[in-house]
């Protein structure tokens, strides 16, 4: 640290010493354009310096500059201007309105920056300065609630998680539906770093990575129009991610910033407080294990509390004489849940340093993130060194490049889903009574008890029992995450050089090559003595992911005559992928405490995978403009991949678009409409599937016997399939874009139409009695039919720079299963318990299919001898959403600036079995209701009459609350916990102040912030957890049980620029 | 000279490019990880696929809630959804894909690689394998597909929606590819990746002929001139037709002590503990009676009040949680030998097939008569004893050698042996509910009722064929579940899978319209004749 102060001071001294000349005073007035109006607030910097003023209440400024500088003018709002001085002393300035939105100049496929009047689809851009405020870890959910179409799903506030992005709804059936990431024009990969099942520990996502202190910009192609180009696996979508260049600014510059957030629960369950643990009412601890009275049972049937029972609990001390444990009060801990959680804390330290002169420039930036999970003994660190630069070598010869280098690092991050390792269970699983600080020193020998007592049964004891509330099922928490650590160490780089050279002014020539190289490994623990194997066990998970493109790209960029502009691209690309995979097991170990696979009791179970896959493309763009108001684009491109088929491994995929800007066509200019354009858009974009999906192979079991080594193999359950097709998106895209009432209404609506046909399903369920039970083929189609409509107002703009925007964005995507293969009525694509997630033809993407109750002609639940029955597998709704709305309000005044985010989805549904179980186990609220006097079932009983005919009549038979809601709320029966998912959060709020020029300070810019993320749900229908929730990243959306709670986050950040 | 190069150098690149598009893509494509088909030899699938069959049949779920429940060895102390006869979707699934797609295949592909190259003694292992599998997949659902089974694979034909075949077609059918293995072993040379019988392939048609002998049983009601001439065959020609001498020849998996190669009981009690042994049998060996059958010591565990004691069965979770005033303790855990990692998974027993004989010689299916049927049975029950001697011997002595003293026990007889003979002198049978009591002797008027009660108490953890035995025989006398669905009745089959309905409905559908048209739990299958 202390060498890069001195970096940094040498670093500011030739920043001050390449700005020193012979200086002057300036002064004069600015005034607004259109009115005359003097305008204050106005900055004005000497370009290429630190130095600068900004002009008074009149307009008046002052300044001191060598006699040649440029001196720069900007306000929020109107357009900078740059005037070179030569040798006046007195310069007024005109600042005419910034209709940047027209000139709006936007990232496009190939990296490409392009006018966006220009483009025939639709593109949103975000900011990095929008997000750099209430800094995410990961950086996809900065994009919640921002951009229209775009459905952002985080899966839990555990450190590190995942996040999943759709962009215009799904696409592929079984395959992946997220974009592409490309960072400054190179593909990343976003595959998920471990934790796709149903229990598990989820270790984050690929894009998760991408460091938010050094994205300049994002620039969202979310249909296949826009991103063609890309090729393949450009199908859903492609995120562009520009990294900061310092191209900006020109002499030297140091930036500092630090953001620092505490994290809370952002919904915990609504527990009971009026029962304690037990069955039936009963409830004596005697060993934990079922030699009490109920005690073994992890579940809140038991007396009732704070009524002055006394009951010997866990941690009643034991009568030395008789060994039996001393009752004590049985009273209620209303907290126990949310005093298991600590406060969250996330700091993110950043510091960068830019430079450059005509000829080059240059950025270093490092990050580090430091979080500490609310979750008891988890954290994530993140460190991330980024370095670009740029230098024209000669007047012709561009050299640039990117490096980034980042470091993930987790010593535990929690397990999720139904499993003694989500620490979550147990608060569903619970006694409501039991004290949790009592637990956090799992090492006590608890005095007195002899663990001899306790009846070993198989498997268990080698180690004797932890000390816990419940010798069943559960692990003392603390135990959990204090001993089972689940850890991720990543290094991770990627990066770019790129040389451009120009031929002529009009033609030029580049050629790059990128990579993305990871090595992660992950390491689960499991000490002696867990409930779930008392020998333990160690897992060692290690995977090495390269992928290299090499692309090159020939570019011309003419006009002919006044009419005509040409912007024609050629290029081609190489992409080089390799994976390779070690997992070695220590399923029990040997000695405790010893975490090596070698310290194994058993035969180690290990596999090893590699892979290797090719994509090599060539295509051409064209883009012809007319007089700059009607503009045709057209791409072409053919991939060639090495997963397919030599016969169906070439394929060829066109785009077209077209735009024109109706007010320069015809010439309209009116203060009401300043900009209106429209177009119209057509494309496919093909793509391929995984490595080795062709042929037939055998696969390695287990093994049977260290001492013998038995190999066995298997014939795995897919069906390979030697004709692979490539599956190709089709879409449609109408869109236009209106600017109103100068500059204060800017309407962008797109209307989009998209068809996935023949689909690659890749273990398409077919009957197992063939032998398989999924087999590769071509077959189906899913469409996406939808709006996006972002509409930008400004209800005041103030000559004295008080500035209201409000952004609103809006996104209805109707998405169905079209086709799905012939004699297939189904795909499933999970399942959890006896819910099943499938596509079924006809509904939307992810329905679930489940049991409901058994319903008479009405409706009715029937029920017999007063409980409800089960009754049919029915469909049971949706995880797709209907629409997704962001509302962002931002209020600037001067250098203070406020913005709140407003995120809604309507539509979609929850299975959650923290419902199911929670009512199964009578921790819940709702479970209050009939423990004295009974429950009397809502519906019908049927009633023979005795002549054979069943009539249904209300039900009128009273049953035990505990009856009652182990038969209504189970495994078996997955209707009762199906919620409706919609909501509207209170996405963020940032309030933040922006210093200019501080006294005689060096600093150029000084901004605080306090902001908060994710602050209240103003409306949902799910109960107990938070509807926004998954167990990953993957197509497997919707289930949800022991939800790791999402975290409220709220803190401040400060940036520093010198 | 710059320029010059960049003038060729894009032109160039992309004919380099055009030219290497496709190269190396077969090197890439081609599965660096795991071997092609064509390199699977037979005994590398073999041990897979006797492991994986043996652990479905042996599945928590399926052969311990379903079979040992619904015969009602053994009961649900929590969760009790299986044993109240709701069971699990994703359990009938996973068993169907389990025996098709898994064990299924990889036997179906031993058979057609050995075929290929004539092996005969692992195509003879695999039809064995096959008969197994095939067998018990009709048992527990009727029709199934079997003679279009097996053939998605293009090379094979292609059929990825078989037709299901009626059971009366399909028995005849395994009992013919019985007979096709018997004869291809004879003489084989050893088999490799044996886990079941180390390469033996006279062990191998042993079991072969002895699962015929089942077979022909079970289907005897709806054949008997049939079942009567290959049974006589078979036992009129033992050096052809050899079978189970002694319970060393059984059909039994012996589990390794460690994952993922232990019993599935032991790798389900690591975490679970929501089984206890049922009442009825509790009742039926022990309470019921004056003088202990002795196998309740091997069978369950003693309870918190150290004694036997069952939990009924079927009970909800909240009534076998409060059931003798605490059901997880006062009710016994099943007996310490079964859940050991390296517990024997039964495919066969020798006392099975002993029981077999005796009710074929009772119906004169072979001959004998009762001299015969009696001497069968008893050895029946001997073996049954016998079965697992050292653990039996250890836990007798244990929990009652110092009671045996009191009863004539030298202390230096076998304690197995003298336990089989106190039980032969003093034990007795109340299996119709308590009312009526039989003596343990063979009494020709009630034989049947006797060796049926025998083989349900013998085979104790073969859940799936006792239960199989228990439709067939309707004996011993069963009270359905307390708080039991299926409108009061216990389950004769088991529903279809879900999954079929999705991905082969149009033979489903013509495969419950030939069996009655209703897909439930009460529909008998063909062989079951009340």
């Amino acid at each position: 640290m202390k060498r890069i102060w001195s970096l940094l001071v040498c670093l500011l001294l030739f920043g001050f010493y390449a700005a020193f000349g012979q200086d002057i005073q300036i002064k004069g007035a600015v005034t607004a354009a259109e009115d005359g109006s003097p305008l204050p607030g106005v900055y004005v910097l000497i370009k290429g310096t630190n130095n600068g003023t900004a002009t008074d209440a009149g307009g008046q400024y002052q300044v001191t500059a060598p006699s040649n500088a440029t001196l720069v003018f900007s306000s929020v709002g109107y357009k900078t201007q740059e005037v070179v001085l030569a040798g006046q002393s007195q310069l007024d300035v005109l600042m005419a309105l910034d209709v940047t939105e027209v000139d709006e100049i936007v990232v496009t496929a190939i990296g490409m920056t392009r006018a966006k009047k220009a483009l025939g689809y639709a593109i949103q851009q975000v900011n990095g300065a929008d997000i750099s405020q209430a800094k995410e870890t990961n950086v996809i959910n900065s994009l919640q609630g921002r951009v229209a179409g775009a459905l952002v799903t985080s899966s839990s506030g555990a450190v590190g998680a995942s996040s999943r992005i759709i962009l215009r709804g799904v696409n592929f059936v079984g395959g992946n539906n997220q974009p592409l990431f490309v960072v400054d024009g190179v593909p990343i990969a976003n595959t998920s770093y471990g934790g796709t099942n149903n229990e598990d520990v989820n270790r984050g996502n690929g894009a998760g990575d991408i460091n938010p202190d050094d994205v300049e910009s994002f620039s969202v192609l979310k249909g296949p129009n826009a991103a063609a180009l890309y090729g393949s696996r450009a199908s859903n979508g492609v995120i562009l991610i520009t990294t900061k260049s310092g191209k900006d600014r020109k002499g030297l510059g140091v930036s500092f910033s630090n953001t620092t957030t505490w994290e809370r629960p952002f919904k915990l369950p609504d527990f009971q407080n009026k029962y304690g643990q037990g069955s039936g009412g009963q409830f004596a601890f005697y060993d934990g294990a079922g030699s009490g009275i109920n005690d073994g049972t992890d579940e809140s049937w038991g007396p009732q509390l704070d009524i002055g029972l006394m009951i010997p609990q866990y941690n009643s001390p034991v009568d030395p004489e008789t060994g039996e444990r001393i009752p004590t009060p049985w009273v209620s801990q209303p907290d126990n849940v949310k005093d298991f959680y600590d406060v969250g804390r996330t700091v993110t330290n950043n510091i960068a340093f830019t430079g450059g002169t005509e000829n080059m420039h240059f950025r270093v930036s490092f990050t580090n993130l430091n979080q500490k999970g609310m979750v008891p003994n988890t954290d994530y660190r993140r460190n991330t060194i980024a370095v670009s630069g740029s230098t024209d070598l000669s007047k012709k010869l561009n050299v640039s490049a990117s490096f980034n280098y980042v470091n993930a690092k987790s010593e535990n991050m929690p397990g999720y889903g139904y499993s003694g390792q989500n620490v979550v269970q147990q608060q569903l699983w619970f006694g409501r009574q039991v004290d949790i600080a009592g637990l956090k020193d799992y090492t006590n020998p608890e005095l007195g008890f002899s663990y001899a007592d306790v009846p070993l049964t198989a498997g268990k004891g080698i180690q004797g029992y932890k000390y816990n509330w419940n010798y069943n099922y559960h692990n003392n928490p603390y135990f959990t995450l204090y001993e089972n650590l689940n850890s991720v160490d990543r290094e991770r780089f990627f990066g770019n050089v790129k040389v451009t050279y120009k031929l002529s002014d009009w033609l030029s020539a580049m050629i790059r090559t990128g990579g993305d190289i990871s090595s992660n490994l992950n390491t689960d623990r499991v000490a002696q003595g867990d409930v779930e194997n008392s020998y333990g066990s160690y897992t060692e998970d290690a995977t090495v992911r390269k992928e290299i493109n090499t692309d090159f790209l020939l570019t011309l960029n003419k006009s002919f005559g006044n009419s005509f502009s040409v912007l024609l691209n050629v290029g081609g690309n190489n992409m080089f992928s390799t994976y390779q995979n070690n997992n070695a097991a220590a399923n029990e170990l040997a000695i405790g405490g010893v975490y090596n696979v070698e310290n194994s009791r058993v035969p180690l179970v290990t596999s090893n995978s590699r892979s290797k896959k090719a994509i090599n493309s060539l295509y051409g763009a064209a883009n012809i403009g007319f007089k700059n108001v009607v503009f045709l684009d057209a791409t072409l491109r053919n991939d060639w991949s090495s997963t397919l088929p030599e016969e169906n491994n070439s394929y060829l995929y066109p785009s077209v678009s077209l735009s024109s800007v109706l007010t320069d066509l015809f010439q309209i200019k009116s203060k009401v409409l300043n900009f209106a354009k429209v177009r119209v858009s057509w494309s496919k974009v093909g793509s391929d599937t995984d490595p080795f999906q062709l042929l037939p192979y055998a696969e390695f079991g287990d093994g049977w016997n260290a001492s013998t080594k038995l190999l066995n193999l298997y014939v795995p359950n897919t069906l390979p399939n030697g004709k692979l097709e490539p599956q190709m998106v089709t879409s449609t895209e109408l869109g236009g874009e209106f600017i109103l009432l100068d500059n204060r209404i800017r309407l962008d609506l797109t209307y989009y139409n998209s068809r996935a046909d023949n689909q690659i399903f890749l273990g398409l369920p077919i009957s197992a009695t063939s032998g398989y039970s999924g087999m590769n083929v071509n077959a189906g189609a899913m469409t996406n039919k939808g709006i996006e409509i972002r509409l930008d107002l400004t209800p005041v703009k103030m000559s004295n720079s008080l500035r209201w925007d409000i952004a609103l964005n809006f996104a209805r995507n109707k998405n169905e299963v079209a086709e799905l293969p012939e004699g297939i009525e189904s795909y499933q694509l999970g399942t959890y318990w006896d819910m099943k997630l499938l596509a079924l033809e006809g509904e939307k993407y992810g329905s679930f299919f489940g049991y409901d109750f058994e319903r008479d002609g009405q409706g009715n639940i029937i029920h017999e001898n007063g409980l409800p029955v089960q009754g049919d597998l029915k469909f049971l709704g949706s995880y797709t959403p209907d629409w997704t709305a962001g509302l962002n309000n931002s209020l600037s005044y001067k250098g203070f600036r406020a913005n709140v985010l407003i995120d809604f989805r309507t539509g979609g549904e929850l299975y959650s079995m923290t419902t199911t179980w929670g009512r199964y186990a009578g921790v819940l609220e709702e479970s209050l209701i009939g423990r004295e006097g009974g429950i009397v079932g809502k519906g019908v009983k049927a009633v023979d009459d005795g002549s054979g005919t069943i009539r249904y009549e209300p039900n009128d038979i009273v049953v035990t609350a505990e009856d009652y809601n182990k038969n209504a709320y189970s495994n078996t029966l997955q209707s009762s916990s199906v919620f409706n998912a919609s909501f509207i959060k209170l996405r963020e709020i940032g309030i933040g102040y922006t210093f200019g020029k501080i006294g005689n300070l060096p600093i150029r810019e000084l901004r605080i912030s306090l902001v908060g993320r994710n602050l209240a749900l103003l409306k949902s229908h799910v109960p107990h957890v938070d509807p926004e929730t998954a167990f990953s990243s993957g197509n497997v959306q919707g289930f949800e049980f022991g939800q790791l709670p999402s975290a409220r986050s709220i803190g401040f950040s400060i940036n520093l620029g010198l | 000279m710059k320029k010059l190069t960049f003038k060729y150098l894009i032109p160039g690149l992309i004919l380099f490019f055009l030219g290497s598009c496709t190269k190396n893509f077969d090197e890439y494509n081609t599965n660096p990880n795991s071997p092609g088909l064509g390199q699977a030899s037979p005994d590398m699938l073999l041990t897979q696929a006797i492991e994986s069959m043996t652990d479905r049949v042996h599945e928590i779920f399926l052969g311990h809630e379903m079979g040992s429940g619904w015969v009602q060895h053994m009961a649900k102390v929590q969760y009790t959804d299986e044993d109240r006869y709701i069971p699990r979707i994703s359990v009938i699934n996973n068993s169907w894909t389990s025996f098709y797609a898994a064990s299924g295949y990889d036997v179906f592909t031993v058979i057609k690689t050995a075929d290929a190259n004539g092996q005969d003694n692992y195509k003879g292992v695999g039809l064995v394998l096959q008969a197994y599998i095939t067998s018990v997949l009709t048992d527990l659902f009727g029709n199934v597909p079997y003679s279009e089974a097996w053939k998605g694979a293009v090379a094979d034909g292609g059929i990825i929606q078989p037709v299901y075949d009626t059971q009366e077609s399909i028995y005849p059918s395994i009992i013919a590819s019985l007979e096709e293995a018997n004869t291809l072993l004879t003489d084989a040379p050893s088999v490799g990746g044996d886990i079941l019988y180390g390469g033996n392939t006279l062990s191998w048609r042993r079991f072969a002929n002895s699962l015929r002998l089942r077979l022909l049983l079970r289907m005897s009601a709806k054949d008997e001139p049939f079942v009567e001439a290959e049974m006589t065959k078979m036992i009129d020609d033992p050096d052809t037709y050899p079978i189970f001498e002694s319970s060393d020849q059984h059909a039994a998996l012996q589990y390794l002590g460690s994952a993922p190669n232990n019993n599935p009981i032991n790798e389900n009690r690591k975490t679970r503990d929501d089984h206890r042994v049922s009442k009825t049998l509790v009742d039926y060996i022990y309470t019921f009676n004056a003088f202990v059958d002795w196998r309740i010591t091997l069978y369950a565990s003693l309870d918190g009040n150290d004694d036997y004691e069952g939990l009924p069965n079927g009970l909800t979770s909240s009534k076998a949680a409060a059931y003798n005033g605490n059901g997880m303790k006062y009710t016994s855990k099943i007996g310490s030998f079964y859940t050991q990692a390296s517990a024997p998974g039964m495919l066969m027993s020798y006392a099975e097939l002993q029981f077999i004989l005796a009710e074929a010689a009772k119906k004169t299916y072979i001959a004998g008569g009762d001299a015969a049927a009696e001497a069968y049975y008893l050895e029946g029950i001997w073996a049954s004893y016998n079965q697992n001697h050292d653990y039996f011997a250890t836990e007798l002595d244990d929990t009652w050698g110092s009671y045996f003293l009191t009863q004539g026990w030298d202390g230096n007889q076998d304690i197995v042996e003298f336990a089989y003979e106190h039980y032969l002198a003093n034990g007795g049978h109340t299996p119709d509910g308590g009312s009526t009591y039989y003596g343990v002797g063979y009494d020709p008027d009630n034989a049947l009722k006797q060796i049926a009660y025998e083989r349900w108490v013998a085979c104790f953890d073969q859940g799936l064929q006792s239960w199989f035995e228990w439709r067939r025989a309707d004996y011993p006398v069963l009270i359905p579940a307390e708080d039991g669905q299926n409108d009061g009745q216990i389950p004769i089959r088991v529903k279809f899978p879900s999954d079929e309905a999705s991905r082969n409905s149009v033979n489903l559908n013509a495969a419950i319209n030939d069996m009655g048209g209703e897909d439930d739990l009460n529909t008998p299958v063909w062989w079951d004749v009340d």
